[in-house]
């Protein structure tokens, strides 16, 4: 479910890409400085559209430093300075990657050095995890409560549950980790977002498998929903519809967000470009396998 | 209250053309329809309430400063209003309709201008 939530750079201006870049390389240092290392090597930019939404909504003000880094040693690039929303957001990250490579894990299908990586790397994320929950009482409750969802999720999944459960319970994840830590009319739109959010991601993610689920013969929501094969490609336009809704619904949201222009430009461009372009490429995909 | 200019998006230079054109801009927005339907319809009915105050504040401060006195007087000041439904509209916030209501009259008396 990573690597959906990216920016269309050709319609961002200039100043607002080298903001999306800096958040990414600043939420990468604000994990490093405070959880460890283990998050890097899996650091998306899923996570720099929910750091540039809480800077927005929170009006967070942000510096933007220039620093090097391992992977850069010899250039210093433009990274945003740590702070509170970067570092909360760092440690919602850690736990979506210690959830995923638990998924990969119990994952039989799954490749074997994927399953071996995550073999090896999960004890140092689930240390991460624990060090930074024992010193954040707030951190703590909010991992216990992602374990507990995803467990509760992989059981629907193994017992067959439909594609709106399914949905449901992956928009309630996210709209957790979205609001965290914050109250009133900022922990409302965050929740709001964080809920469209999940239900368009899980279904896209959903989508994107179908192929390989079809295969293995393995659960997937969306098949159930169509009731097999032949049925989806009638109930394609259905689902494209309610992508499209999902994606109205986070506008809307947005449209409610006063705060910095850029911030807002770029959370809007993630949106309405960035989400929609992989919506589409998954079911292009799809209608070229039909084809 | 924050910056009217502000809420609205124009500079306090703006034109009152521009300050109107702003104005139904974000009304069309953050319109109560658009948001009806979902779980947002307060925030964005808050929105639209600091939206019409801006426009209200903006409008007033420029009314208070071309003002030469004398003109017509209050909404309440003797004699039959002959725009009752436009007056209405304007004491509930309701400024494009009052607006389209006035275009649609447009007799060129003093009340009209007033109220426009």
């Amino acid at each position: 479910m990573l690597g959906y939530v990216k920016c269309d750079p050709a319609e961002l201006l200039v100043r607002q890409h080298g903001l999306y870049r800096a958040l990414y390389c600043g939420l990468c240092r604000s994990a490093v400085r405070g959880f460890g290392v283990a998050s890097s090597p899996f650091h998306s930019y899923d996570f720099v559209f929910l750091a540039a939404v809480r800077h927005l909504v929170l009006n967070e003000p942000y510096r933007i430093e220039r620093r090097r880094c391992f992977l850069h040693p010899l250039r210093r690039r433009p990274a945003a300075a740590d702070n509170a929303v970067l570092r909360d957001t760092a440690f919602c990250q850690l736990l979506m990657i210690r959830e995923k490579m638990r998924d990969d894990l119990a994952d039989r299908d799954a490749p074997f050095f994927r399953r071996l990586a995550c073999r090896l790397w999960l004890p140092l994320v689930l240390g991460e995890a624990r060090r930074a929950s024992k010193k954040n009482g707030a951190y703590a409750a909010l991992s216990d409560r992602m374990e507990k969802a995803f467990c509760d999720t992989r059981a629907k999944e193994a017992a067959g549950a439909d594609l709106d459960c399914m949905c449901g319970d992956f928009a309630g994840i996210l709209s957790d980790l979205a609001s965290f830590g914050t109250e009133g009319r900022e922990k409302r739109l965050l929740a709001g977002l964080g809920d469209k959010l999940g239900r368009f991601l899980y279904t896209l993610d959903a989508l994107d498998d179908l192929e390989k689920d079809e295969k293995k013969k393995a659960f997937n929501p969306v098949l159930s929903a169509c009731g097999g094969s032949e049925g989806l490609r009638e109930k394609l336009g259905e689902l494209d519809a309610v992508q499209g809704f999902y994606l109205r619904e986070m506008d809307l949201i947005l449209g409610l967000i006063d705060g910095d222009r850029d911030l807002a430009a770029i959370c809007e461009n993630v949106v309405r470009r960035g989400l929609a372009a992989a919506e589409k490429r998954v079911l292009e995909k799809r209608e070229e396998k039909n084809v | 209250m924050n910056d009217p200019y502000q809420v609205l998006g124009v500079s306090p230079d703006a034109t009152d053309e521009e300050v109107k054109k702003a104005y139904r801009a974000m009304a069309k927005k953050y319109h109560p329809d658009n948001y009806a339907n979902t779980e947002f319809a307060d925030v964005a009915n808050e929105k639209m309430k600091t939206i019409n105050e801006a426009y209200d504040a903006i409008l007033k401060e420029r009314a208070g400063r071309g003002r030469s006195g004398g003109a017509y007087g209050g909404p309440n000041d003797g004699g039959a209003s002959r725009f009752p439904r436009v007056r209405e509209l304007i004491r509930a916030g309701r400024y494009t309709e009052a607006e389209v209501m006035l275009d649609a009259s447009s007799d060129g008396s003093a009340e009209w201008y007033y109220l426009k």
